[in-house]
């Protein structure tokens, strides 16, 4: 086991990032969701970026715990957040770059990639990301995924599932797979009139699954950025970069990826369920631009799609609310 | 009737004979190089695949198949004030948050106006939204759609991993298309590419004159039109001989596109308002000519026949505006020293994030090098989202700007 440099937070954004790498450093890896209260920036990045970068960025200019942030290649806001980060804050930064299709020499080119923040971490936190810890690290991060997979077998409610998980976000790895043994100690499952897929990207507003919850329905798939998008294991191999960089980019893929997979895993997601409710916040291309797609594959399977915006507020809108309760309606 | 091919070869002596008299050679090539492509396209003797600003268009020549850019396109219906339509109908599928020019362009598609593609292709590395959206038009018309996906820095590996992939797109584009891909003919495209880079950068070179010998309302149109699309083309290199003896001619009568040159300014961003607009005779009536512009910045180094997929690889992973913004402000920074601007105008494209990102920096760094700088917020395709009234006020306040100094 890696010994923590207790008090060493590295904030990250995006779950194509193993953060088994920053814990077989001893670093406490931090999901960068900032309180919805916190204004969004307006005069570093332009007013038409996703709402939950400008919340982000703020965020990084006020007083927090981070030492680091750990960001992701994964839109052209992303990218343009990491260049104000270098350009004005006193903040070390690492853009990991994804590739958006995935075959052997992607997977070879991503553990490359990993390689590099193994290289950074050393040279701007002085921290020794070594063979064996990130073994130990990938244990560790497989009995997470154990553990969530169990209480996605026990038919456990979504809500509680997201709610944990964003406990998750910023416990070391130990305290969360305890916190997630006490939670199936404790699991019970629980049976819905209707099934529903929540897909999107980053949901800040657990309490819409709440919501969706309390009038009947059960969401069955929680296809978003802070849901659970991976929960298989990593295999063992010689070569823990490799056996992280092929998991990690062949876990099921979110609306950046491009290359088909993301269509057949949602069709997969859909199965068995009687609606889809999609929440992307504004301005989210990737999310946005795949909408179309999507809104096709439901017309295909006679499945009532719901699209709710999002504004990175987290609050459940009156509007949200009615919008939820009309398209629940019809199984009521 | 615009999807008859036909159409295109009647129109071709026909438009060439009209703008005789009104407009330069260049703007004449310009014209009859779109209208052998549109013949191509809605003709249709030959696949056609559709591609996006970015991909490296040398390629698809190399293949022997029409290339089709539906940018190019929404940006020539904008010009004749046509898009409002298409953007609405574009709109009732796509979010009104997202670019402009895609909304115009599924609008059209939704129309049928377009002509129907082969193969679809994208590349990544500057607009994030372009594959998505590329392979919803795949979809849209039932055909396959490959896609680059250029990595984020440079480096050796990063080249082999772009130019391993470029490899891959363009042998299955043959494969799909059932047209061979022979080195030999991307190494005679590549060498009338080299062409067209040694008259880019001459015509550059003559743009630093003084007084402004060329207006950047037309480089950001059909030059940076040719930019995109002519590259591997014999009409490429036509046009870029010809823009450049066209330039030389003024030059050296001293001629300044403008009537009295006042103040020379930098536009940024590969785009400007298509539709009829006021910005340009407003620059025009206060003496400020737009000297240069970001989209004709020569980026790439030149090209080499002798190695053309590792040239094509060059060209797409020395792209300034993709990877680390230090690499845009550099390119920038250069542009204001070559062409002696005294300011610069950031048109920041609705929904265009990879521009917009870097704009406050732009300017920090415009300013440090004592020059004006003006955030010009608005939309290159959308007229109904134009606002003339705000859009004067900042130009009449950066103008004033430049005269109190």
């Amino acid at each position: 086991m890696g010994c923590y440099h207790w008090g060493v937070r590295v904030g990250w954004s995006c779950t194509y990032l193993p953060v088994e790498i920053l814990e077989a450093g001893g670093l406490l890896p931090e999901r960068l969701l900032p309180p919805p209260e916190v204004p969004k920036e307006d005069a570093l990045l332009d007013p038409n970026f996703c709402p939950y970068i400008r919340s982000l960025l703020s965020f990084l200019q006020g007083e927090h715990s981070l030492q680091a942030v750990v960001l992701m290649n994964t839109c052209d806001g992303m990218r343009r957040l990491f260049d104000v980060v270098v350009h004005y804050l006193d903040l070390p930064a690492f853009l990991l770059d994804v590739p958006r299709k995935v075959d052997e020499s992607l997977i070879r080119y991503f553990r490359e990639r990993l390689q590099d923040l193994v290289h950074w971490l050393k040279e701007a936190l002085e921290v020794e990301v070594g063979q064996e810890a990130l073994h130990g690290a990938i244990v560790r991060g497989n009995k997470t995924r154990a553990l969530l997979r169990r209480l996605l077998e026990e038919g456990v409610k979504a809500s509680l599932i997201l709610g944990l998980v964003r406990e998750g976000f910023s416990l070391p790895r130990e305290a969360f797979n305890d916190r997630l043994k006490e939670a199936l100690s404790r699991a019970e499952s629980a049976e819905g009139k209707v099934k529903l897929l929540m897909t999107g990207s980053l949901l800040e507003v657990v309490p819409l699954v709440e919501l969706a919850e309390g009038l009947g329905a059960e969401v069955t798939a929680l296809d978003l950025c802070t849901g659970l998008r991976f929960v298989q294991e990593v295999k063992r191999e010689d070569d823990p970069l490799m056996a992280l960089s092929r998991a990690y980019l062949r876990k099921p893929p979110c609306a950046r990826m491009s290359d088909g997979r993301r269509r057949q895993y949602l069709e997969a997601s859909m199965q068995g369920v009687q609606g889809v409710i999609y929440y992307v916040p504004k301005f989210c291309d990737p999310y946005l631009y795949e909408l179309p797609s999507l809104r096709g594959l439901c017309e295909e399977k006679g499945i009532p799609l719901l699209v709710l915006e999002g504004d990175y507020t987290g609050r459940v809108t009156g509007g949200m609310r009615t919008r939820v309760e009309a398209f629940l309606e019809r199984w009521m | 009737m615009l999807r008859a091919g036909g159409l295109y070869r009647v129109l071709r002596p026909l438009l060439a004979l009209y703008l005789l008299k009104e407009r330069n050679r260049p703007y004449r090539i310009w014209v009859s190089f779109l209208c052998r492509i549109f013949e191509g396209a809605y003709g249709r003797k030959r696949p056609v695949v559709w591609v996006n600003a970015f991909f490296p268009v040398e390629a698809i020549y190399a293949l022997g198949a029409v290339p089709f850019i539906p940018e190019i396109y929404a940006s020539l219906v904008a010009y004749f004030d046509l898009s409002r339509g298409p953007i609405a109908l574009g709109g009732t599928k796509l979010s009104t948050d997202l670019c402009s020019f895609f909304r115009c362009v599924m609008g059209l598609a939704e129309e049928g106006v377009l002509p129907e593609p082969d193969l679809v292709i994208s590349s990544s590395h500057l607009c994030d939204g372009a594959n998505k959206f590329f392979s919803e038009l795949a979809r849209f018309y039932a055909v396959d759609h490959l896609f680059l996906d250029p990595p984020y820095g440079g480096g050796d590996k990063a080249k082999v991993y772009l130019l391993e992939q470029l490899r891959y797109v363009m042998e299955e584009a043959s494969r799909r298309l059932g047209l061979p891909l022979r080195d030999e003919a991307l190494s005679l495209v590549l060498h009338r590419t080299r062409h067209i880079w040694h008259f880019m950068q001459e015509v550059n070179r003559l743009r630093q004159g003084r007084p402004s010998p060329f207006a950047g309302s037309e480089g950001l149109s059909y030059v940076a039109g040719m930019a995109f699309y002519s590259p591997g083309s014999e009409e490429g290199v036509e046009f870029f001989r010809a823009l450049r003896d066209h330039i030389a001619v003024r030059v050296r009568g001293g001629k300044g596109y403008l009537p009295r040159e006042r103040f020379r300014v930098l536009w940024l961003h590969h785009i400007r308002p298509y539709y009829p607009n006021s910005i340009f005779s407003f620059l025009d009536a206060r003496g400020i000519a737009v000297a240069f512009e970001e989209p004709n910045y020569l980026w790439w180094p030149e090209p080499r026949p002798e190695a053309p997929w590792e040239s094509l690889t060059d060209k797409l992973l020395c792209n300034p505006w993709a990877g680390p913004l230090e690499r845009r402000l550099q390119a920038v920074r250069e542009m204001a020293l070559s062409y002696g601007v005294q300011g610069a105008i950031h048109f920041s494209h609705w929904g265009c994030r990879q521009s917009t990102g870097g704009a406050v920096q732009l300017g920090e760094a415009l300013k440090e090098m004592g020059l004006l700088y003006l955030l010009l917020p608005g939309d290159g395709a959308d007229p109904g989202n134009y606002s003339p009234g705000q859009t004067l006020t900042r130009l009449q306040a950066f103008a004033e700007m430049l005269e109190s100094r």
